[in-house]
């Protein structure tokens, strides 16, 4: 799809998916968090889907170990596969999360999952846009959700922001979508006022998935500031 | 290696963080490190030379490492950033909230140059979330 289209849809439904130009990043990256959680759990898996089912079947204590994860100089492989999509956002100076989050989603433990919510409820400008990254094919509901943008808006209209109750999942159940369907190489790129999150599952299989966000550097920060986000030139940094 | 935190004024554009608080970001983040600080310090909140502070490092000959709260505690004058670029010639400079270590000047120009870029647009301070949503261009 033409960077023109994606920006549309990012526009009107506030999200799109995308195919990752420069996936090797990807494969990169997932190679070095796989090391990374070996080094942690003591074990020596190089495959993707078997460490999903090992992670599935971890404890808290284990997943806490894995959540403490130094993620330093991933976040510049991650945009480095975003390559010319980074476009859509913005041009060639971005601002972009310092650390990327590494996120499982485990069946049977629900703080695994994220809530759902929007960006700017925790603090992010209205122009940063989120990059959502699995390290595996979605086929199930272990993924995302998004609201559609129309869906979103009369979503904060009706519950005043949510300014006193925040509903939970199975309050919202009518209105919240299936998740979205995914090829490892593909993204989820989403604007801050979609209302997103995910869900609890059966699956034994873990969900293993990494977010990054961006934003143009001529639209302001907002709480989250140069302590989340550095400046990232990506014409200076060779593909 | 000793280790020195220092304490600035609370004001650093964005935010406003206490002295104390200053000093609970710095040790936690030395403690995550596995290290301590040998020796904690505040420096004045007039002004952005750190003159207490070159003082120290004078007497001090062991004092490698230097940590501060975040990269916003670095001076916005010229002449401020002139002196505070003198530091990475003989410490290495830690930045808590940023997670970050400095150890040359090509990477503190780079902090710097971040710096310049962010404070040329201030951040949002508007508290009315459906005037936040009015902001995005994604609508």
């Amino acid at each position: 799809m033409h960077n023109s289209e994606d920006l549309k849809l990012l526009k009107t439904k506030g999200y799109t998916i995308i195919n990752l130009p420069n996936k090797n990043y990807l494969i990169q990256v997932r190679a070095i968090i796989l090391n990374e959680m070996n080094s942690i759990l003591k074990t020596n898996i190089s495959d993707i889907e078997k460490m999903r089912s090992l992670v599935g079947s971890l404890n808290l204590k284990s997943l806490d170990k894995i959540r403490n994860l130094k993620l330093k100089g991933l976040s510049e492989k991650l945009i480095k596969a975003v390559g010319n999509k980074t476009k859509i956002v913005g041009k060639d100076l971005l601002y972009l999360q310092r650390y990327p989050h590494l996120n499982l989603n485990i069946a049977n433990i629900n703080e695994s999952k994220t809530v759902s919510h929007n960006e700017i409820m925790s603090g992010h400008s209205p122009n940063t846009v989120v990059c959502w990254i699995p390290f595996h094919d979605i086929i199930d509901e272990s993924g995302l959700y998004v609201l559609e943008k129309n869906k979103s808006m009369e979503l904060y209209n009706t519950t005043n922001n949510f300014k006193k109750i925040f509903p939970t999942d199975n309050e919202l159940s009518e209105l919240i979508p299936k998740c979205l369907k995914m090829k490892f190489g593909q993204a989820i790129l989403f604007n801050s006022i979609s209302h997103h999150g995910a869900k609890n599952h059966n699956k034994k299989k873990a969900r293993i998935s990494i977010d990054i966000r961006f934003q143009d550097i001529q639209y302001p920060l907002f709480e989250k500031n140069l302590d989340y986000f550095k400046v990232f030139n990506l014409k200076k940094e060779p593909i | 290696m000793s280790i020195l935190t220092i304490q600035t004024g609370i004001s650093m554009n964005p935010w406003k963080i206490p002295q104390r608080a200053q000093q609970i970001i710095m040790d936690n983040y030395l403690a995550k490190n596995k290290k301590s600080s040998n020796l904690k310090t505040s420096s004045s909140i007039f002004s952005e030379h750190f003159s207490r502070l070159f003082m120290i490092l004078k007497e001090r000959q062991n004092l490698k490492t230097i940590v501060f709260t975040s990269i916003f505690q670095i001076p916005k004058s010229k002449s401020g950033i002139k002196i505070f670029k003198t530091l990475v010639e003989n410490y290495e400079l830690h930045f808590a909230l940023e997670n970050l270590v400095v150890s040359n000047l090509a990477e503190l120009n780079v902090i710097i140059e971040e710096l310049n870029i962010s404070r040329k647009i201030p951040t949002i301070k508007n508290y009315n979330i459906n005037k936040l949503y009015k902001l995005s261009k994604f609508r």
